[in-house]
């Protein structure tokens, strides 16, 4: 009887260890793929295409500017690098960026709640 | 004896144990995954950078709509945006046509690879192309009416500019 005891009470203890080690493995799939939930991707990329069509279409002396409390979300950080305008929404750390073809020289002005894309 | 078994049973468990947790990872990684396409979207703006690119090089080639042939390099002739000072041309394909207003050639300039076209062909074929519709080239042309300036002569002509632009991928 105590034999049968101990092995149900082991056999509940294995389920429970698996259970919970089910719920964590599940749990740090849904972060990994909360970024996509969420579709800063597609903010991202609107935000980046947008800008990169203003800025070839963009003569001398243009100012854009982009408030960091967007339609598009947060925009934590926006930059020129390379012929290629990155932009990073929300907790986002890589951008493939979006290039642009105009001839004239592009810089980002960062201010509180805005960013300046000043077109010279 | 028996203490050497239940170690044994207890490695044992633990090897199930294991194998279990990675094949629930697997699982776990392959529904999340395959739904994690369903929110992938992409946003094709070629067809008006294609736009944006034609309108400036009109205006590079003819400011006022008056186009200087004799004051174009004949070396440009094959790197026209060059000329222009565009930069990061490597997705792009431009080819300019100017005729005289009787249709008869006066000089082609162009930049990039033709071999483009040939991709916005199969997709114009309307072949069955829905599984790699990202990768069909956004496109513009336009014609415009200008004056060519030739030799100290002004005479009117049309400009024919096609814009071809490939994917970024």
């Amino acid at each position: 009887m105590e034999m049968l005891k101990k092995k149900k009470a082991s056999l509940l203890h294995q389920v429970i260890m698996h259970l919970i080690l089910i719920g964590l493995i599940f749990a740090l799939f849904f972060m990994a793929t909360a970024g996509r939930l969420n579709s800063n991707g597609v903010k991202q990329q609107v935000l980046e295409k947008q800008l990169a069509l203003l800025i070839d279409s963009a003569v001398p002396g243009t100012t854009f500017i982009v408030d960091k409390v967007n339609v598009n979300g947060m925009i934590n950080n926006l930059e020129v690098k390379e012929g290629k305008i990155f932009a990073y929404v929300g907790s986002q750390t890589f951008s493939k960026g979006y290039s642009y073809f105009t001839k004239y020289n592009i810089n980002i002005e960062k201010q509180e709640a805005k960013f300046l894309v000043r077109v010279k | 004896m028996r203490k050497k078994n239940d170690k044994r049973g207890v490695i044992g468990g633990g090897i199930i144990t294991i194998y279990r947790l990675v094949l629930i990872s697997l699982i776990a990684f392959i529904i999340l995954g395959l739904s994690a396409v369903f929110y992938e979207y992409y946003i094709d703006v070629r067809d008006a950078e294609a736009g944006v690119l034609a309108r400036g090089v009109m205006n590079c080639l003819a400011p006022e709509g008056v186009f200087d042939l004799d004051s174009f390099p004949q070396e440009r002739e094959n790197r026209l945006l060059d000329y222009c000072g565009v930069k990061n041309t490597g997705r792009f394909y431009v080819k300019i046509n100017i005729t005289d207003f009787l249709g008869n050639g006066i000089k082609i300039l162009e930049h990039g690879d033709s071999g483009a076209m040939w991709v916005r062909a199969i997709f114009e074929a309307e072949a069955e192309t829905e599984e790699i519709a990202k990768y069909e080239p956004g496109y513009f042309d336009r014609e415009y009416n200008v004056i060519i300036e030739h030799e100290s002569e002004k005479l009117n002509g049309t400009i024919f500019v096609e814009v071809l632009v490939s994917h970024e991928f």
